[in-house]
């Protein structure tokens, strides 16, 4: 799968809210925000750029609720096929429910805004890490802080002049591993309330690596934002 | 109101827009629904009419829940207006505890059982302006003025030429009133959650649809998934 540049992207997505509107259909995409904060709070970088990647996890999450299709073919996950692919790579053919919610507790690096250190190019059809950077200080890990409660901004928000809900969602990591660790891959996965539903929505490979020093923190922001409501 | 050769070729114009819009869904990798509207009249299957046009109207209760489950399940607000994610039933009761079409979509969703008016396609003569905060049909044609047969899923499938999912949902409904029926608007209710029926698609006709004594009118709606390539 080939990234859009952020201009062409963002000219096309322009094109396509007006599309949105004038037929009346709605839709979601997302923003990707990192900061990285020293340990005296100093950001020392910082990326701002498209999320370009739902999974099929998540077109197959709305042909179900919205076409009302049974989640029903065995397999592979792949085109033509209405399942969901978990992410250890298994096959699981349980519906997501219905609402996502994206929000997860301290040192839970299974579920919510997650981090990855590979490269694998983005695939749509591939919602799995390359290679997951685990919670914890050993060398290469990096501490997941709570979404929801210490580091997230859970409410939607309306915009009434453009017409638009948008949701922050936020997720810091702290690096306490003693050395640099590298950050390429970023990954949401939805809390589904099914044991094994660990299925990502999105994932993202960096342009360029992210380096984290030890003793600082990354702050990662994923914003949500609806097309137009029409008036 | 339009006649039948200007709705077609509306139907054309709209095509090219809504292909357009699915092209550029491939390549930004943002999900969109879209739906079509059949209609046929007629009798023991020989029809003397068939319409075919885009519904382009998802209300406020498919974009709540569309945002609300892509954003994670965070309800906001207490009424069905703008800044708000609630949703509101064909009661009129508004309901803010989150949409779930995952367990049996099939059986239920857009489904609708014989003389069910509050399930899957209804119809209705009412010509009040199509707006985002429909939550019922103008003047729904109930039961009992004509008999609704059982709303189901019809077919459903991959396209791999056009690259999308489909599947469509038709109901059959008779006129056995006596009398001549004209239908102006189409809606589509969401029964997933069985007594907290959603209405989630409400379209005015471009012309009236006279159903003669002793017919049935066929309604089908075909929703379309493009995926990436």
């Amino acid at each position: 799968m080939q990234r859009l540049p952020e201009n062409e992207y963002n000219e096309l997505l322009s094109e396509f809210r007006q599309l949105c509107l004038e037929t009346k259909t709605p839709a979601c995409f997302g923003r990707w925000d990192l900061s990285i904060k020293d340990q005296f709070g100093k950001i020392v970088e910082h990326r701002d750029f498209s999320s370009q990647s739902w999974t099929r996890n998540y077109y197959n999450q709305r042909t179900v609720e919205f076409l009302s299709i049974d989640a029903d073919d065995a397999g592979p996950f792949g085109t033509g096929a209405i399942n969901y692919e978990r992410l250890n790579g298994d096959l699981r053919l349980v519906t997501i429910s219905g609402v996502l919610t994206l929000t997860e507790g301290a040192t839970i690096d299974g579920f919510g805004i997650l981090v990855g250190s590979g490269s694998k190019a983005e695939d749509f059809d591939d919602p799995t890490f390359d290679t997951q950077i685990s919670h914890g200080d050993a060398g290469g890990e990096l501490y997941y802080y709570g979404m929801g409660v210490d580091s997230s901004l859970i409410d939607a928000s309306w915009d009434s002049a453009n017409r638009i809900f948008t949701r922050d969602l936020s997720r810091a990591f702290l690096n306490k591993s003693g050395g640099n660790v590298t950050v390429r891959e970023l990954g949401i996965v939805p809390v589904t309330g099914f044991a094994n539903g660990d299925f990502m929505t999105a994932r993202d490979v960096l342009g360029s690596d992210l380096v984290i020093p030890n003793l600082n923190i990354l702050i990662a922001l994923f914003t949500m934002e609806s097309v137009v409501f029409p008036a | 109101m339009i006649g039948l050769e200007k709705e077609r070729r509306q139907f054309i114009k709209d095509e090219s827009k809504y292909e357009r819009m699915s092209e550029l869904s491939r390549l930004l990798h943002i999900p969109v629904i879209y739906s079509i509207w059949r209609l046929k009249v007629g009798k023991d299957g020989i029809y003397h009419t068939e319409r075919e046009f885009y519904a382009n109207s998802w209300v406020r209760n498919a974009y709540n829940v569309h945002a609300d489950q892509s954003m994670g399940g965070k309800i906001l607000g207490d009424d069905y207006e703008d800044g708000s994610l609630v949703l509101k039933q064909l009661s009129g009761i508004n309901y803010s505890l989150g949409y779930s079409n995952n367990a049996a979509a099939e059986l239920f969703g857009y489904a609708g059982s014989v003389g069910d008016d509050e399930a899957g396609i209804v119809i209705g003569t009412g010509t009040v302006a199509e707006t985002l905060t429909t939550f019922e049909l103008d003047a729904l044609v109930a039961e009992g003025t004509m008999d609704y047969q059982v709303c189901a899923l019809d077919s459903k499938g991959w396209n791999a030429g056009g690259l999308f999912h489909w599947s469509i949902w038709t109901r059959d409904i008779d006129n056995n009133s006596g009398d001549t029926i004209t239908i102006t608007e189409l809606g589509m209710i969401s029964n997933a959650m069985a007594s907290r029926t959603l209405l989630f698609i409400r379209d005015l006709l471009a012309s009236s649809q006279a159903v003669p004594d002793n017919d049935t009118l066929t309604v089908e709606l075909e929703l379309r998934q493009p995926f990436p390539s």
